[in-house]
């Protein structure tokens, strides 16, 4: 079995500071903008509810399933979806179907954001100051 | 590259023109950005002595090399000539609308005109519109804000907002961005006075740094410093600034009753302490701040159980709360919220309420002025009406809507001994009497009498050491050197622009570290001193052009004629003779004359000639 990892979210710790999409941006398109990151700060407005939304790694992936064009599989070594960018056409449909609105579009490239887990050692848990943002292993 | 968009957007809102201006890089190499970058086009473009709220009066939203990346606690904010104090003012406020802004692709937003009707300009990266706004007219800044989110069909859209008090010229009117304020100096006024009820941005272009690889390197340190340091989770983190009532209460510095004392009893109801665990619902942040010093509320209980609001901050506990002679924090926190809504300043609201709360008690106005409200310190009732009827100019609101300098002329005699204001803008919650450096940081502040250009009371009763080692409480020796050192070190900040608390456990050296990543900007900490201290200079001299001379740098009668009731420094106050000293040391550090002017000399040391001629 695979050593894999997960992203484990406590909204109640998190202050809408935008950290974790700010190295998140940096990280995977070496720029600043949140709208590219992977992980995503939903909030209210007046913000009573900010949860951190970001890919749970799904068993049974329907992003995996709906993929007219095989763009997205699990990476063998972590379990995160990997999307193939070459393959991809931007046609939403894993952004429609993901039953946990986890994925968004980069607007400008015309891709969808799913977290990779960043191979292992997500920066997003990293930088977050709260601890809103942990890591838990599986398997063994 | 560098961390610049390399554009401003003009917006002329009585023709409808929008111009795209490349930015002026001698200008930003010099004066960085947001409060420099502000002053600059201010001192440039305004006519001298302009009406502030005239449609020639220039409304800037001003980013900074640093807004938008990964640089801690990130602020924006908005620059105009205040219609309160006549002066340069620059608001500060937290939220996300200065990196939008940014990531849409500007540098700065500049705008002038008035429009012909009621508006809201939306900005979606290149494409820039005026949109009708009469179907939002008189809803609060909360309700504008959905609305307007809700028109464009994304909730992700940014907001800056006026509220009624802002379309109405409440001369201390707020400009509300996404649930936080840019509170002083009544720039919603400004935003009013232009027919202009909101901005909306979505931007989606990359912001990006000249040296990426080491620049999130030097702002992890940042991160983790401020994440680990003790001082920031004691000063700010945990209770937010409310954490400072008890200090200011003990230390004679919590303005009471029109500031006629330094502590009230009962003052621990509203602290930072009580707060946490009344009402706190929980904690929020600024962009990219790893300090977290705000807080959301909700009122559990009584009248207005179910209010949600940002806050209690400490300013607000003061001016609303013990300045009134108000010590119910529900009471508090819902005028905090009415005020939020309405669009007005909870600062000057509090100073002005409080004014008049006085000016009845002393007899110079009558219940007759103010028709059906019973307007004695400590009736909470009697702030919640005033709130509404300043924010609507209705009755004595109207007079009140003018702020404490204007209204205290207008009613005369008496009343102008009463007034406590400094250079027209309501003084904050650190009341100067029992720290004579205080005194001294009101007196020259920019904007008018503001705690946030220096606060010397760090040095004077904290015992933290200055540029030449510690200082004792009530002495003026050391003092002016302080007050220069402060306003040239946050005035840097200011152009970033970021947040002045990250001076607890951040110094000038890792901002200019940031800076230079971002820009290729050179220099050190020295050079960062340098860059506040020309920016400084240049809206001084902006404010010389405006008329303001040395007999400006002065106090109201209450902090240099009478003793301060109670506390360690009772029987104390900052005489005119101790101002005249403060200042004419002051002067002299600076480069300045006897009468407060830059000299030439100064003005080629810091190269400012070409741009204040």
């Amino acid at each position: 079995m695979l050593i894999s990892i997960r992203l484990l979210i406590d909204g109640q710790k998190c202050t809408d500071c935008k950290t974790c999409e700010l190295i998140c941006s940096f990280k995977k398109a070496s720029v600043f903008n949140p709208k590219v990151s992977r992980i995503h700060i939903a909030t209210s407005y007046p913000p009573t509810l900010v949860y951190p939304v970001a890919c749970i790694q799904c068993e049974e992936a329907t992003c995996i399933q709906v993929c007219p064009v095989k763009a997205l599989q699990k990476d063998e070594k972590t379990g995160a979806v990997i999307l193939d960018e070459e393959k991809c056409t931007g046609c939403k449909l894993c952004v429609e179907e993901c039953p946990y609105s986890a994925i968004r579009m980069n607007e400008p490239r015309r891709k969808p954001l799913i977290c990779d887990l960043c191979q292992g050692s997500p920066a997003c848990v990293e930088w977050c100051p709260t601890g809103a943002l942990t890591v838990k292993k599986l398997g063994a | 590259m560098d961390s610049y968009q390399g554009n401003i957007l003009c917006i002329d809102l009585t023709t409808g023109r929008i111009l795209r201006q490349p930015l002026d890089l001698s200008v930003a190499r010099r004066l960085v950005g947001g409060k420099g970058q502000a002053a600059a086009i201010l001192y440039k473009e305004l006519p001298p002595k302009a009406d502030p709220l005239g449609p020639e009066n220039i409304f800037i939203f001003s980013t900074g090399p640093l807004t938008g990346t990964l640089a801690p606690a990130q602020k924006g904010i908005v620059v105009s000539k205040s219609p309160l104090t006549r002066t340069f003012c620059d608001s500060y406020v937290g939220g996300y609308f200065s990196q939008e802004l940014k990531y849409a692709g500007y540098d700065a937003l500049v705008l002038t005109g008035k429009a012909e009707k009621l508006s809201y300009i939306w900005i979606d990266n290149e494409h820039v519109e005026i949109k009708n706004a009469s179907h939002l007219q008189g809803l609060t800044i909360t309700q504008t804000a959905l609305a307007v989110k809700k028109e464009l069909g994304d909730n992700e859209v940014k907001t800056a907002c006026i509220g009624p008090a802002g379309e109405r010229l409440v001369r201390f009117a707020c400009v509300g961005c996404d649930y936080r304020q840019a509170g002083r100096g009544g720039l919603g006024a400004v935003m009013g006075s232009k027919n202009l009820k909101a901005v909306a941005v979505r931007g989606t272009k990359p912001v990006e740094v000249a040296n990426p690889k080491e620049f999130v390197k030097a702002a992890r340190k940042l991160h983790k410093a401020l994440v680990e340091s003790e001082a920031v989770r004691a000063t700010w983190t945990e209770y937010g600034t409310a954490g400072s009532v008890d200090f200011a209460n003990s230390e004679g510095f919590f303005p009471t009753r029109n500031f006629q004392d330094g502590s009230i009893r009962g003052a621990e109801k509203l602290s930072g302490r009580i707060q946490s665990k009344a009402v706190r619902f929980r904690k929020v942040a600024c962009f990219s701040c790893p300090i977290r010093c705000g807080h959301l509320l909700m009122i559990k209980k009584g009248p207005y159980a179910g209010t949600v609001v940002d806050g209690v901050e400490y300013e607000t506990t003061g001016l609303l709360g013990a300045n009134c002679g108000i010590t119910d924090l529900d009471a508090v926190a819902y005028a905090n919220y009415l005020c939020d809504e309405l669009g007005l300043d909870t600062i000057s609201t509090g100073g002005v309420i409080g004014f008049f709360m006085e000016l009845f008690e002393k007899g110079i106005l009558t219940s007759e002025d103010f028709q059906g409200v019973n307007p004695k310190f400590g009736n909470s009732k009697a702030v919640l009406e005033l709130v509404e009827r300043i924010a609507r100019r209705e009755g004595i609101g109207d007079l009140m809507a003018e702020g404490v300098k204007q209204a205290s002329e207008k009613i005369g005699g008496r009343a102008l001994d009463l007034a406590v204001s400094i250079k027209g803008l309501e003084t904050p919650a650190w009341p100067p009497r029992g720290a004579p450096g205080m005194a001294l940081a009101l007196a020259t502040a920019d904007r008018g009498g503001c705690h946030e250009r220096g606060w010397p009371i760090a040095y004077e009763v904290e015992g933290i050491p200055g540029p030449s080692g510690t200082v004792e409480r009530l002495s003026l020796k050391g003092k002016a050197e302080i007050v220069k050192w402060e306003q040239d070190w946050l005035t840097a900040v200011c152009t970033l622009p970021c947040c002045d608390f990250s001076r607890t456990g951040l110094q000038p050296e890792h901002y200019a570290e940031l800076l230079s990543l971002a820009t290729g900007w050179k220099g050190g900490a020295d050079e960062f001193m340098k860059l506040g201290e020309r920016v400084w200079n240049l809206i001084r001299m902006f404010n010389i052009r405006e008329g303001f001379t040395r007999k400006d740098d002065c106090l109201p009668k209450r902090f240099t004629g009478e003793p301060l009731p109670s506390g360690p420094a009772k029987g104390h106050k900052v005489t005119s003779d101790d101002m005249t000293k403060l200042l004419d040391e002051y002067y002299e550090l600076r480069g300045w004359n006897r009468e407060g002017e830059p000299t030439r000399e100064k003005l080629i040391e810091l190269e400012l000639t070409d741009l204040v001629t």
